[in-house]
């Protein structure tokens, strides 16, 4: 104990002696490891840490499929039948969980919150018991028994104060009176990315109960205990194949179970594991570097080593000392790595919640900070390991001999040459890496989606569709709110949409244009279907290309047959060529003069940024019958298009709407660029991670580097002054020092082009790419690291040409 | 008046090192002339001066004052590349302490000084350094790294190296300083040797047996050149 703490003071005097070397240590270790500890925490509490339900291994995400192969959710009747015909499940819950709900607060008024509508068994699939109450007992989602709701711990917390009393209260939900009757615990949440949310049986129309080809109610299972999922996997598809012989809009669809603590992660476990090798390789270069500097060290303390030696000291005692100050160093490390990783995860906060299921729970807990300092532990062990055993098997009689330094050893000097190769190929991967993403993000931001997102506004609305039972909300409601907006300084034009550009697609219909052979069987044709006003076109600056534009004077409730105008890919993907698209009609009724008849063909707009535009056709809100209007338009978005900056115009907007409806709330209006940038988020946070770790692996490369030429060049400096003495020009030593490191960067450089193109498959996980053809972005990349490395060289190298011959011979 | 055999003419020459505001003049007042073909020994006891004058006269220092011509050309005040072209083209350095490369193989440490001459083509440099090596018995040992040398070895590769670019002068300083006596006299007889073959040697020893295999021997003390007697005389008042 006495000679451990006679080690660790020893330490600590070695440290405060060399305080250049030790804070280059510190910082190097605490940035590699920061970043190491961030994306740790994140994969700990995303992916390893299991669902906060009972036995979550027994609990599955039923995923239905078409007969054409896409996700179709289950229809009410459907999923009557599943449940029912299915054993193998000890719940079989079906949920819509795309709803928002309204709730009059008396601080806040009126207050949207996610609302999780499902069927009576739904709690018991997760297994959680409520922290107060009870959750919906069987029969509950039937109507009449169904105005209960169960709040959310964040909720209750939040807007109720945490109130115990809170049951059995009264509270009103889109103008619906319900009854509170139990509290979740904190920590249950589903589905996982729904925070604050509020959980009520399922409430709907009738029709939307009754229609078999209306798919909209997800499903989620738990296994019986004593099957399992390859059972319960047979059981249900049994079921649907008796379903689909049964009726024929069930024929041919197909089920899956997936494990839910999987389904939650399926999109984002193969990036976030790339992430952490992208971590891991940073950590790698920073133990190069402390090695590097380790080394370097070594060779100024040899003689002091030596010294010991001669006195005695024996090769475990030194290698003890080494140690003792290789741990000092990496705790210090890992407290500053700790800092850092705390300040990355609350920078990260908001993409991680919007990006990840489970983002809104990540935190630093006492696992990830016990990895943390393994972490820096292992990592500087595994950097001072190979100086601490050069430095104590050290000959005294060369050291002593050599006055302090026994020269440079060639093995020393390639090894050391190794680490600059080592790092240079790591931050090579990570640069490609991250320029790959960078550009995908790019290409993105740049794609054609149809219109120019600059000078756009968007709001939601959305209110109960009680409000306007009996009424007109077209003209009570979006008339009025249409005409306010529109004469608001500075707005050039204002329209409403069902469902976004950009954000949202999958409210779609099958299609079949009157008179066409029909369709092959499992081929998809689908429509998604819009309800707009005319402004629409004009906010996004939709062109017409055949026939004519809705018109509310025109498309009338009292047409018989309704009529649409279609986007050119509709036309594409349904009219055969030499038909006039604007003259064609969908058989989409049993009685052919209600058949939709197409007027128009407008331009392209992309639903979903990833795709290209998908066929749509749009109804004129106008047209919709007066009884369908309130349920059919209870959720709409607001466009404007601005001469001006769009954000100017929300405090007039929010005036706009309370005026029209106070009742109805104000929801954040994004422009559409921040639209388009949202649906990014995942891409931007990889690419903005990758980046930032591309970007330190290069700095600590290039640190690495640094100290790797200063190191020589002092070390060497005998050497350059016998080139100077036999001839050498100042330019040309600066041109071997710098001739050297280009070789070294050049062979990083290759090497870390291999090792992308091994670690190809890993990379996969987060960007596809084909190296033939970024070949010339890598070769940019391969240039910008070797300007770096020239850089990062400079100085020494100029400090290498200035060396007086005479002094250096002097020297020696 | 210098001949046109005089190879080096200096007139005085001094050199003042400052530092910590203290004035160290190392030399002071230097008068010498070497000719062509001429083996000159500069001795002296330690801090006479010897190895700055010789720095000087292999262009590795300036002097602060006085004059230096070598081959008929004033080199005191040229610039740091021409210095070094002159040092390249006209002065063989052989140190005490051999100043091999440990990275370099010992044909490309003979072949060095003649890579920092543009223009002379690859086979003509590897016919050099097969010559000089040859002239010193080592050429059989041109793979070699200089660690798997002996001390005599290395040093041998040294004079090869000075030669190889076909100086007009050998400085060497101390060249048996790190040499056991036997290594010692073999360098100082190769030395010999290439005087006889018309080499311009300048030699600096502390050794006098060494100075002996010299044509002529420049004392030195306290920076300034004495005669034989004179440096008897001086050596003895500070000894007392």
């Amino acid at each position: 104990m006495n000679t451990l703490l006679q080690d660790l003071r020893y330490a600590l005097r070695q440290l405060r002696r060399a305080p250049g070397f030790a804070v280059t240590v510190v910082l190097t270790l605490a940035l590699s490891v920061g970043v190491a500890t961030a994306v740790f925490c994140v994969i700990d509490n995303v992916i390893l840490r299991p669902l906060p339900y009972a036995h979550p291994d027994r609990i599955v995400d039923v995923m239905s499929r078409s007969p054409s192969g896409y996700t179709q959710p289950a229809s009410w009747p459907s999923y009557k039948d599943e449940r029912a015909q299915a054993s193998a499940f000890a719940a079989l819950a079906g949920y819509a969980d795309y709803f928002d709900t309204t709730m009059e607060t008396p601080s806040n008024g009126p207050v949207e919150f996610p609302n999780v509508r499902s069927t009576d068994n739904f709690f018991q699939v997760f297994g959680v018991q409520p922290m107060l109450g009870r959750t919906f007992l069987p029969g509950e989602e039937q109507e009449g028994k169904n105005d209960i709701a169960v709040l959310s711990y964040e909720m209750w917390q939040n807007y109720f104060g945490g109130d115990r009393n809170v049951l059995n209260k009264a509270v009103k939900l889109d103008g619906q009176t319900y009854t509170v009757i139990g509290v979740m615990p904190a920590g249950f949440r589903f589905p996982l990315n729904r925070r604050n949310a509020i959980y009520t049986p399922i409430h709907l129309d009738r029709p939307w109960m009754i229609r078999r080809g209306d798919h909209w109610l997800r499903t989620v299972a738990r296994i019986r205990d004593g099957f399992t999922i390859e059972q319960a996997q047979a059981d249900l598809a049994h079921v649907f194949s008796d379903l689909g012989q049964a009726n024929s809009s069930d024929e041919g669809r197909t089920v899956r179970l997936q494990l839910l603590a999987e389904s939650v992660n399926s999109q984002s476990k193969g990036p976030l594991w790339t992430l952490l090798g992208a971590v891991l390789a940073v950590l790698a270069i920073g133990c190069v570097n402390v090695a590097g500097l380790l080394l370097a060290r070594g060779v100024k303390r040899e003689r002091e080593m030596a010294m010991r030696v001669a006195i005695g000291a024996g090769r475990i005692r030194l290698l003890r000392q080494l140690l003792t100050e290789g741990v000092l160093l990496a705790l210090l490390g890992a407290a500053g790595g700790v800092l850092l990783a705390w300040t990355v995860l609350d920078l990260m906060r908001a993409f991680l919640i919007h990006a990840l299921a489970r983002g809104a729970d990540i935190h630093l807990n006492w696992t990830v900070l016990a990895a943390a300092i393994a972490i820096a532990v292992c990592a500087n062990l595994a950097a001072s390991i190979f100086p601490a055993f050069h430095l104590s098997s050290i000959d005294p009689n060369r050291a002593l001999k050599a006055g302090g330094s026994a020269g440079v050893e060639r093995g020393q000097h390639r090894l050391r040459s190794g680490f600059v190769v080592t790092q240079v190929a790591l931050t090579m991967v990570l640069l490609v890496v991250a320029g790959l993403l960078l550009r995908v993000v790019s290409r993105y931001r740049h794609v054609d989606l149809g219109f120019d997102p600059a000078h756009i506004l968007s709001t939601g609305i959305d209110f109960s569709p009680a409000r306007y039972q009996g009424r007109d909300v077209v003209a009570d409601f979006y008339r009025p709110l249409l005409d306010r907006v529109s004469h608001l300084p500075g707005v050039r034009a204002a329209g409403l949409i069902s469902l976004l550009p950009i954000e949202n697609d999958g409210s779609n219909s099958d299609i079949h244009i009157a008179g066409q052979p029909p369709y092959p069987p499992n081929q998809e044709m689908l429509a998604e279907n819009r309800f707009v006003s005319t402004g629409y076109f004009d906010v996004f600056g939709i062109p017409l290309h055949r026939g004519r534009a809705l018109s509310p004077s025109l498309d009338r409730p009292e047409k018989i047959a309704p009529t649409v105008v279609v986007n050119d890919a509709f036309v594409k993907k349904f009219i055969p060529a030499g038909l006039d698209p604007a003259a064609q009609r969908i058989d989409d009724d049993d009685k052919q003069e209600k058949w939709t008849q197409i007027v128009g063909v407008v331009g392209n707009v992309r639903q979903n940024i990833y795709e290209a535009p998908l066929a749509e056709r749009d109804w004129l809100m106008d047209e919709l019958p007066l009884k369908d209007r309130a349920g059919l338009l209870s959720g709409m978005t607001l466009v404007l298009r601005t001469d001006g900056d769009p954000k100017l115009l929300i405090p007039a907007l929010r005036n706009a709407l309370h005026e029209v409806d106070p009742t109805v709330p104000f929801k954040t209006a994004s422009t559409m660029t921040e639209v388009v940038s949202e649906t990014l988020v995942f891409e931007r946070m990889e690419s903005w991670l990758f980046g930032i770790f591309a970007g330190l692996a290069l700095a600590l490369a290039m640190v690495g580097l640094y100290g790797l030429v200063s190191h020589e060049v002092e070390q060497s400096t005998r050497d350059i002054g016998v080139r100077m003495a036999l001839g050498a020009t100042r330019n040309r030593i600066l041109g071997m020092v710098l001739r050297r490191v280009a070789w070294m960067l050049g062979a990083g450089t290759v090497v870390g082009f291999a090792l992308t193109l091994v670690a190809r498959k890993l990379i996969g996980m987060v960007i596809y790419f084909d190296a033939q053809k970024e070949a010339g972005g890598f070769l940019l990349l391969a240039l910008l690291l070797l300007v770096a490395g020239l850089v990062a060289a400079l100085i020494p190298a100029a400090r290498a040409a200035s060396i007086e011959p005479m002094h250096a011979l002097r020297a020696e | 008046m210098a001949s046109n055999n005089t190879l080096i003419e200096i007139e005085d020459l001094t050199k003042i090192f400052y530092t910590d505001e203290v004035e160290t003049h190392a030399l002071s007042g230097i008068h010498l002339t070497i000719s062509r073909g001429e083996y000159v020994a500069m001795s002296g006891p330690s801090g006479c001066g010897k190895s700055t004058l010789l720095s000087i006269l292999g262009l590795l220092d300036t002097p602060t004052g006085g004059r230096y011509l070598l081959n008929n050309n004033p080199v005191e005040n040229l610039s740091f590349g021409d210095r070094s072209r002159i040092r390249n083209q006209e002065i063989g350095f052989i140190f005490q302490s051999f100043n091999l490369i440990g990275d370099l193989t010992v044909e490309e440490n003979v072949e060095l000084p003649l890579t920092y001459r543009a223009g002379m083509p690859s086979a003509e440099r590897k016919g050099r350094v097969k010559e000089a090596l040859e002239r010193v018995n080592m050429a059989h040992r041109m793979r070699h790294y200089p660690a798997q040398l002996s001390g005599g070895q290395q040093q041998r590769v040294a004079v090869a190296r000075a030669l190889a670019g076909s100086p007009s002068i050998l400085l060497a300083d101390e060249p048996t300083g790190n040499l056991d006596s036997k290594n010692g006299e073999a360098v100082m007889h190769l030395l010999a040797d290439l005087h006889r073959e018309g080499s311009t040697i300048c030699m600096v020893t502390h050794d006098p047996r060494f100075a002996k295999h010299a044509q002529r021997e420049v004392h030195l003390f306290d920076g300034k050149v004495v005669s034989e007697d004179e440096l008897k005389k001086l050596t003895e008042e500070v000894e007392a």
